[in-house]
């Protein structure tokens, strides 16, 4: 059977799942997007267990805490924030592979190719402050509990500070998806998408004040500060999954089978029909 | 023939390589990395020692420089991943991000070290913590090596041409490299033993892991590249030849 009828035949039917899963590697064309896509959910799942089952660094501590206070803090999830964060450090790579599919269908999108390469820029360079500097606060933390009052002091808020005050990346990673989204004429990605990133990205500036108040709802672990940027997030974190995963299916249905290098160099296999 | 572009690229690498092998000979705590278990004392006191003083801070300029010099190179693989037969650029681009974060990290841990020797008087607290800092930065983050070499892994494996870009032993190298690195994380936790951030392990290894992916990796492309601009010169011809028909 030719690669192309094997394809449009599916699986043989009856297989056991590792079968199935067998003939998608040597035979599904979109192959790369679902490994890609699948890693999504690997990682979020862990990196929710890090934070809020295994380190409950989420939600986190008041600012206003004294030296006493943030060590009894330490005491109570030390062993929580070292298994925790050991597999928050092994999988802090893969959304590098996220980019990648976000970019993939950016560049399939009217707007230009620049938007693709923006985002890897903006988002490679986000994930660092974003995310994996946060963690090296509560690591350091938990690694000296005994350190010096000062030096504790700057490590917490250094860790409180990062996660939740990193903004800039964000709303410009944001910015590119929905100038991107509703620019497109390919409807690579649904316009509502495109909206759902402008409230994303205004909680970007509504934790702001974080970085001034050590009291009250503009705290790092204010109402305003974190929670309202918490169930946005968390709600545009859903649909973020769901609008990959519809998105894939739509381009796969216009991706040419794989080919020999030599004419495999123009990879922009989406054309609007 | 690759292009003189591709070409200068690719010999950024030894280049940067070399540079790196002497920073790691200048700066004293590369030879000899620093215990965890240290007081804060001795630690300030590493910093405040004249010559050590002298060989981090000129040490540590130099890896400034250059901290970040293997892009170009991981630009190239990113290209030559391109050439690949896949269905879309998924996988390149994931390569190019995990790998500019990668080497993000790495500039980030030099400033880590570059602000430790520019005031070794301080209270030894605040540099023992900021010395922390620097070897958490310099250690913990595999998992972005993981990632870059993981989807590298995936690209030469589903290559599937009747010649690939990379020979598909080159895939499982670059899973064995990640599964290698992976126990580095543990540095996080330990203070002692091989994964500590001074451990057999979590040091040597991982360097030593880093370095063979580094030369293994420089030879793939080296001669991958002779490959990639054939085909790229056979497109061109065939886009004359079409032309030629029509």
């Amino acid at each position: 059977m030719s690669e192309d009828a094997a394809m449009i035949a599916g699986p043989p039917p009856g297989g056991t799942f590792p079968a199935r899963l067998a003939w998608r590697w040597r035979h599904h064309h979109q192959i790369e997007l679902w490994i890609v896509w699948w890693s999504m959910p690997v990682f979020y799942v862990i990196f929710s267990i890090t934070y809020f089952v295994l380190a409950r660094t989420m939600p986190p501590p008041p600012p206003h805490w004294n030296v006493a206070e943030i060590r009894e803090w330490i005491a109570l999830r030390h062993n929580g924030i070292d298994i925790g964060y050991i597999l928050f450090y092994l999988t802090i790579g893969l959304p590098g592979w996220h980019i990648g599919l976000i970019a993939t269908l950016l560049k399939r999108m009217s707007a230009s190719p620049a938007y693709a390469y923006a985002y890897i820029g903006t988002m490679a360079a986000g994930t660092v402050p974003g995310a994996l500097l946060n963690g090296f606060g509560y690591s350091l933390l938990a690694l000296r509990p005994e350190r010096d009052p000062a030096a504790l002091a700057f490590l917490y808020e250094f860790a409180n500070l990062t996660f939740v005050g990193t903004m800039g990346v964000f709303f410009v990673a944001s910015f590119i998806l929905v100038v991107a989204i509703l620019l497109d004429r390919n409807n690579i990605l649904p316009r509502w998408f495109g909206f759902a990133c402008i409230w994303n990205l205004t909680t970007e500036f509504t934790v702001a004040p974080a970085w001034i108040f050590r009291h009250g709802p503009m705290t790092w672990t204010g109402g305003i500060s974190f929670y309202w940027n918490m169930v946005v997030y968390g709600t545009w974190q859903i649909m973020y999954f769901v609008v990959f995963y519809k998105a894939i299916n739509k381009i796969a249905s216009n991706l040419p089978r794989p080919q020999a290098s030599a004419e495999s160099v123009p990879l922009n296999a989406f054309s609007p029909s | 023939m690759a292009s003189t572009g591709q070409r200068i690229c690719l010999w950024t690498a030894p280049v940067v390589g070399a540079i790196w092998v002497v920073c790691f000979f200048l700066f004293p705590g590369f030879t000899a990395p620093l215990s965890p278990t240290l007081p804060a004392k001795v630690v300030a006191a590493f910093y405040a020692d004249p010559d050590n003083l002298a060989r981090t801070r000129y040490g540590m300029i130099l890896f400034n420089w250059f901290g970040i010099g293997f892009l170009p190179f991981y630009a190239l693989i990113t290209v030559q991943m391109e050439r690949m037969a896949h269905n879309t650029e998924v996988l390149a681009y994931g390569f190019l991000a995990t790998a500019t974060s990668a080497a993000a990290l790495i500039s980030i841990t030099i400033l880590f070290f570059q602000v430790a020797a520019f005031r070794p008087d301080r209270d030894p607290a605040i540099v023992q913590m900021i010395n922390d800092m620097a070897w958490m930065t310099f250690t913990v983050p595999v998992s972005f090596l993981m990632a870059q070499a993981g989807v590298l892994a995936l690209a030469i494996f589903l290559d599937r041409q009747p010649r690939p870009i990379y020979p598909r032993w080159i895939g499982y190298f670059n899973l064995l490299v990640a599964a290698l690195l992976a126990p580095c994380v543990l540095a996080s936790v330990e203070l002692t033993g091989p994964f500590a951030w001074d451990g057999t392990w979590s040091y040597w290894v991982r360097i030593g892991v880093y370095a063979a992916w580094t030369i293994v990796m420089f030879v793939a492309v080296m001669r991958a590249m002779g490959r990639t601009a054939e085909t790229v010169i056979s497109a061109d011809s065939k886009l004359a030849l079409r032309a030629g028909e029509a």
